[in-house]
C-alpha cells in the first residue's frame, strides 16, 4: 500500500568507520542504526526528541536520533555508545560512571554517556550550573542523577588540572 | 517544504500532521544562511544558524544578551545544536521562546522565493497557531532583530514547553521606560503584544514594586485573554502573567544595570 519512497544513498562515518548505505527518505537515524547498523546501543524511548535516550553525537554535537532523518548522516560523523569503548577497555566516562554507580537498568545511560563526552569536549571545567543546564535533555527514570553528577565531577576535576580524560 | 534542522517539523511529519511530498535540506545549499552578523545596530541571523550558535556568540552576547539567554534555554541542548532560529519562526509554534521576545522587539524577516526577496514585519510573518503568511514556495533565510537598551524574557516552564513567556524592549529615558513593548507566549495562540500593559510601563522605572508596574501587570493580565492547555488552566496562565511581569522588569533591570 506504500507509495514507493525515494532511496537516498548516503556515504557517512560512524564511529570511525566509513559505511555506505541506500535509505528511505522517511528512514529515522536510529532505525539506520539500530537495524541497518546493529548499534543496539541506541535506544529508542519517547520518540518525541524529549527524553535524550536516543542521543547520538552528529559530527560530535548531540542530536535526537528519532528526530533526524538517516539521510543526514551523508558526508557527517556519527558516534554512538558503541564508539567510545575500545574491546574491553572503557572510555573515561564510560568508567566514572561505573565508579560513581550512575547507571541502574542502563536504559538511559547510552544518551547520558554521549552528552557527557560533547559537554566536556566543549567545556573541560564545567561549573555545577553548566553541567545541570547542557544535561537537563537527559530523563532518568531510576533517577541516577546525583550519582551522574559525581561522575561529571570526578572526570573535570583531574588531580593536576593538566591532563585530559577524554582520551 | 524547506527544512534545516527540523527540529519541530519531523515531530510534526511523525504525528501524519505535516506531509510534505518532498524535503528541501537547506544546509546542503552552498552556504545559504550561514551569516550571523551585526550590521550597524541590527542582528542579523540567517537561515541555518543554530539556537546554540547564537547562544555562545560573542556579539550576541554582548550586545543582546537576553535574546543569547533565551536562545540558551530553548528546549534541550539537542534542539539547540540542530534547531535553527529561522525555522523555529517559520514553524510559528504559539508557545515559541524567540518567536515572543523577537515580536516585542519588532524583529523582521527576509523572505526569499523565485521572485526574490522581500521584507516582512514578524508581526505580520506569524498568523495564527502553526500559521504564517509565507506561500509555499517561499523561505525565511534571515531575521533582523533592532538593538533597544533595554530587554528581558522570562518564563514559566515545567514541561517540554513553556507554560508562559514573557518579553520586555524598550528605550530608556533618564531611567524610565520609554516606548516599552511587552509581549506574551505560550499564553494563546501566537505570541501578542500587550498594547495596554505596554503603554502602561511607559515611563516606568525599572523597579518591580513601582505602582506603574504594578497597574501595567495587572493590566496585562485583564486584557491577554489566555488559553488554557496541559500545563495550565485559563485562569492559572493569568495569574501568572500578573505574577511574572514584576519579576520581568527586574530581570530586565538587573541585566541592564551590568
Amino acid at each position: 500500500m506504500d507509495e514507493t519512497m525515494e532511496e537516498i544513498p548516503i556515504n557517512t562515518t560512524v564511529n570511525g568507520r566509513s559505511v555506505t548505505a541506500l535509505v528511505e527518505a522517511r528512514r529515522m537515524l536510529t532505525e539506520f542504526l539500530r537495524e541497518d547498523l546493529g548499534l543496539t546501543g541506541v535506544k529508542v524511548s519517547c520518540e518525541v526528541q524529549v527524553c535524550g535516550a536516543c542521543t547520538v553525537l552528529l559530527d560530535g554535537m548531540p542530536v535526537s536520533g528519532c528526530s533526524t532523518l538517516a539521510a543526514e548522516a551523508h558526508e557527517r560523523t556519527i558516534t554512538t555508545i558503541e564508539g567510545l569503548s575500545r574491546g574491553e577497555e572503557l572510555h573515561p566516562i564510560q568508567d566514572a560512571f561505573v565508579q560513581s554507580s550512575a547507571l541502574q537498568c542502563g536504559y538511559c545511560t547510552p544518551g547520558m554517556v554521549l552528552t557527557v563526552k560533547a559537554l566536556l569536549e566543549q567545556n573541560p571545567q564545567p561549573t555545577e550550573n553548566e553541567i545541570r543546564h547542557f544535561l537537563e535533555g537527559n530523563i532518568c527514570r531510576c533517577g541516577t542523577y546525583g550519582f551522574v553528577m559525581e561522575a561529571i565531577r570526578s572526570l573535570s576535576e583531574a588531580p593536576d588540572g593538566s591532563e585530559s580524560v577524554l582520551g | 517544504m524547506w527544512y534545516a534542522g527540523g527540529t519541530e517539523l519531523l515531530l510534526a511529519m511523525k504525528m501524519g500532521l505535516a506531509r510534505p511530498s518532498h524535503l528541501i535540506d537547506i544546509k546542503r545549499i552552498d552556504d545559504l544562511g550561514v551569516d550571523l552578523e551585526v550590521r550597524g545596530s541590527v542582528l542579523e541571523v540567517g537561515a541555518r544558524v543554530t539556537h546554540q550558535r547564537i547562544a555562545s556568540d560573542t556579539q550576541v552576547r554582548r550586545a543582546w544578551p537576553a535574546f543569547a539567554n533565551l536562545s540558551n534555554d530553548i528546549g534541550n541542548i539537542r534542539v539547540r545544536s540542530s534547531g535553527t532560529l529561522c525555522g523555529n519562526l517559520a514553524f510559528a509554534e504559539p508557545r515559541s521562546d524567540p518567536a515572543t521576545f523577537l515580536l516585542a522587539a519588532k524583529a523582521s524577516v527576509v523572505i526569499a522565493s523565485k521572485q526574490g526577496e522581500r521584507d516582512c514585519l514578524l508581526s505580520d510573518l506569524i498568523v495564527g497557531p502553526y500559521q504564517t503568511s509565507l506561500a509555499d514556495d517561499e523561505l525565511v533565510v534571515r531575521v533582523r532583530i533592532p538593538k533597544r537598551l533595554v530587554t528581558g524574557y522570562i518564563k514559566s516552564q515545567v514541561s517540554e514547553r513553556p507554560t508562559l513567556g514573557l518579553a520586555l524592549s524598550a528605550d530608556t529615558d533618564e531611567g524610565l521606560l520609554l516606548q516599552p513593548v511587552l509581549a506574551v507566549g505560550a499564553a494563546t495562540d501566537q505570541p501578542i503584544i500587550a498594547e495596554r500593559a505596554s503603554r502602561a510601563l511607559d515611563g516606568a522605572p525599572l523597579e518591580p514594586t513601582h505602582p506603574k508596574v504594578v497597574e501595567a501587570a495587572e493590566t496585562a493580565a485583564a486584557e491577554v485573554e489566555t488559553f488554557g492547555d496541559l500545563t495550565g488552566s485559563a485562569e492559572y496562565k493569568s495569574h501568572l502573567i500578573s505574577v511574572l511581569v514584576p519579576r520581568l522588569i527586574e530581570h530586565a533591570s538587573r541585566q541592564f544595570l551590568q
